[in-house]
């Protein structure tokens, strides 16, 4: 009996440590699938909390017998991961079915995911072990499962910057043992330990090929080719190549740039402000893919590049910005940390502040664009410092992306002047206390480039602000909002 | 019966709402990198580990330990942010906050017996947790940080005096 309950123990654990991993693998690859907004963030996370709500709902609801096929049946799926839902999102994109079919897969795919961890607790307390009281048993299994859960943490952290084909033969080498301690049948845990073997042998291959699939259907993305896909510790990073070796990086599936945009994208937040501010000490702070730093660099006594994600990094030094064109910029660091952090923290004082960071559809993302960031920028620039920002979108009179940024800058800043581009199809922002070049200069910098910009000077910027509610700690409600809007388009809009 | 669900449910309403106030506490005022929310997630599952094992806890010095260790974190990352104590502190906080998420489930599980509903209404208030932090905080920013938790804990006391009212004998 104890010998019993000492298997359970180890069993437990190992659960603990493939729950803790599953949750990773499955809300990174839904996110991924579904486009990585904070409201999918939550919905899959939502998602994968409800299967194990399922799984203890049921727990105790099912014979041994029962169980066991369940069990056998669900744990094979496992080694069809990540392909088999990939593929059946393919279809979905290629059948034109409602978005309601992705939410379908997604809770599907927590049943498989998590339920089926969920059930053991319950099911291993319940047994008798007679030297223990109930309590005193749930408190050891409970304690195990605890500490897997911690285990699979660690491993989970030690797959950052690489592929799925490290961590899932890892996650299924622990679910054969999983399978033995659980079912006691050697055939079940042979057949899975030997298709474990064989499916490990090709991931990397059908990892891409699955990627490069959802791009073409679900981005629309001729002839894709997988060049990266990596998991950073915070998102999912993928470099992928078109039929016109057009190269482009996606984060948590949501498109960050693509190589011809990041020439205008350079040219309007980097090129154009160093050339007329000609700054001693300049700071850019996202653009992992340091493409901003060469057109920078030769305006600057100083460049400093800040970028939290060490993956979007690798991903712009192997495909955008190769490291050859950075070795010899001595005047150039780089530093791998939040923005903010560094802010607060810097002794310095900036002339110039390049914010290429994306979109505001994610907390930590909006939180960059709101007032309190930008006074935060303010404290670290020179007197006549500028920032300058990438807005998302063209500058509308409305209360959307672009103006709501705007009304944050102008809040911090006395000047802020708005140039609405229709080639890198978005507006961008130059903002600070004194602006040390008029609208004037910049036509002049920029003619050769785009000849018919539009340029908003800063006496003409609050007619556009008179809907517009600045971004702020305590107002982002942005996220949510434009969250929700941009996935019920995508999945629930008919027309 | 009924009493138990509604207990287990907005405790674990009240553990994810307090788990991502402490998350955001940080990524706000210190940092938004991973190590924030590896000391946080750490420190709170250190914290259950080592309160399912601890003899003398009970609800009220648990919930309260909870919040005294969240308002002490939130005034010392508002007023000391990059003081090279304040993730230590923040880390400790966490981890006495999390020792009621452990003593939690030995608490009611000594009386009710049921693993599996334990854990089905916990986790259902989690669930409901984090929607509800991500509406509430994006909606209403630190204000929703600031009165979240101890609204919910609250709403706790509330339901533990209910559940006292309803269990006197005779009722």
């Amino acid at each position: 009996m104890k010998n019993s309950h000492n298997k359970s123990l180890v069993l437990l654990f190992l659960v603990g440590v493939c729950l803790s991993i599953s949750q990773f693998i499955m809300i990174r690859d839904f996110v991924t699938i579904l486009y990585g907004e904070e409201v999918v963030i939550i919905l899959v996370t939502a998602a994968f909390f409800a299967g194990l709500s399922i799984g203890y709902f049921l727990s105790l609801r099912f014979s041994k017998k029962f169980f066991s096929t369940l069990f056998l049946c669900t744990v094979f799926l496992h080694l069809t991961f990540p392909f088999s839902y990939r593929i059946l999102a393919v279809e979905i994109a290629r059948s034109d079915l409602s978005g309601y079919w992705y939410l379908l897969l997604m809770f599907f795919y927590a049943l498989i995911f998590s339920s089926i961890f969920a059930t053991f607790l319950p099911r291993l307390a319940g047994q008798e072990v007679p030297a223990l009281s109930p309590v005193e048993k749930f408190r050891k299994l409970y304690s195990v499962e605890l500490a897997g859960f911690a285990v699979g943490f660690v491993i989970v952290g030690l797959s950052w910057n690489r592929g799925v084909d490290f961590i899932l033969p890892i996650y299924w080498a622990l679910l054969a043992v999983v399978v033995h301690l659980a079912l006691h049948r050697k055939w079940a845990t042979l057949a899975f330990a030997l298709i474990a073997l064989i499916a490990s042998a090709s991931l990397t291959h059908w990892d891409r090929r699955t990627t490069a699939l959802l791009y073409e259907n679900k981005h629309s993305l001729d002839d894709a080719t997988t060049l990266l896909s990596i998991n950073s510790a915070y998102q999912k990073v993928e470099v992928m190549e078109d039929g016109d070796g057009e190269r482009y990086l996606y984060l948590d599936g949501l498109l960050n740039l693509n190589a011809s945009d990041l020439e205008d994208l350079n040219f309007y937040i980097a090129l154009v402000p160093a050339q007329l501010t000609q700054p001693e000490k300049a700071l850019i702070i996202g653009n992992g893919t340091l493409s901003s730093v060469p057109k920078v660099y030769p305006h600057s006594q100083q460049v400093q590049s800040v970028e939290l994600d060490s993956g979007v990094l690798l991903a712009g030094q192997k495909f955008f910005t190769p490291k050859e064109d950075l070795s010899a910029l001595d005047r150039w660091s780089l530093t791998v940390d939040d923005g903010k952090h560094f802010l607060k923290t810097t002794p310095h004082k900036y002339d110039l502040i390049v914010m290429d960071i994306p979109s505001p559809l994610t907390i930590q993302e909006a939180i960059l664009h709101t007032v309190e960031f930008y006074e935060l920028a303010r404290s670290a620039m020179t007197a006549q410092g500028v920032i300058a920002v990438q807005l998302s979108g063209p500058l509308q009179h409305n209360n959307r992306t672009p103006a709501r940024v705007v009304a944050a800058l102008s809040k911090v800043f006395k000047e802020v002047m708005v140039l609405n581009s229709e080639q890198a199809d978005r507006s961008f922002a130059y903002a600070s206390n004194q602006l040390p070049f008029s609208l004037q200069e910049v036509r002049e910098t920029t003619q050769e480039h785009e000849e018919d910009l539009e340029i908003v000077s800063p006496e003409d910027v609050p007619f556009y602000l008179t809907k517009a509610m600045p971004l702020a700690v305590d107002n982002l409600d942005l996220v949510l909002r434009r969250g929700w809007e941009r996935f019920t388009n995508r999945y629930f809009d008919d027309d | 019966m009924i009493k138990f669900p509604s207990y287990a449910f907005i405790t674990g309403l009240y553990f994810s709402t307090l788990q991502f106030c402490f998350l955001i506490l940080l990524q706000i005022n210190i940092s938004s990198a991973y190590l924030t929310y590896m000391i946080i997630t750490g420190s709170w599952l250190a914290g259950s580990l080592v309160g399912l094992w601890m003899r003398s806890l009970n609800r009220h010095l648990g919930v309260g330990l909870g919040l005294f260790c969240f308002y002490g974190v939130y005034a010392l990352v508002t007023h000391l942010p990059f003081s090279g104590y304040t993730l230590a502190f923040s880390a400790l906080g966490a981890g006495l906050a999390g020792l009621w998420a452990g003593q939690f489930f030995i608490f009611l599980l000594s009386q009710y017996k049921e693993v599996d509903r334990l854990f089905f209404h916990e986790n259902n208030g989690f669930l409901l947790g984090i929607i509800i932090f991500f509406v509430g905080f994006t909606m209403l920013g630190r204000e929703f940080v600031f009165w979240a938790p101890m609204a919910l804990a609250g709403l706790l006391l509330l339901n533990h005096t209910w559940i006292k009212e309803h269990s006197k004998p005779g009722q």
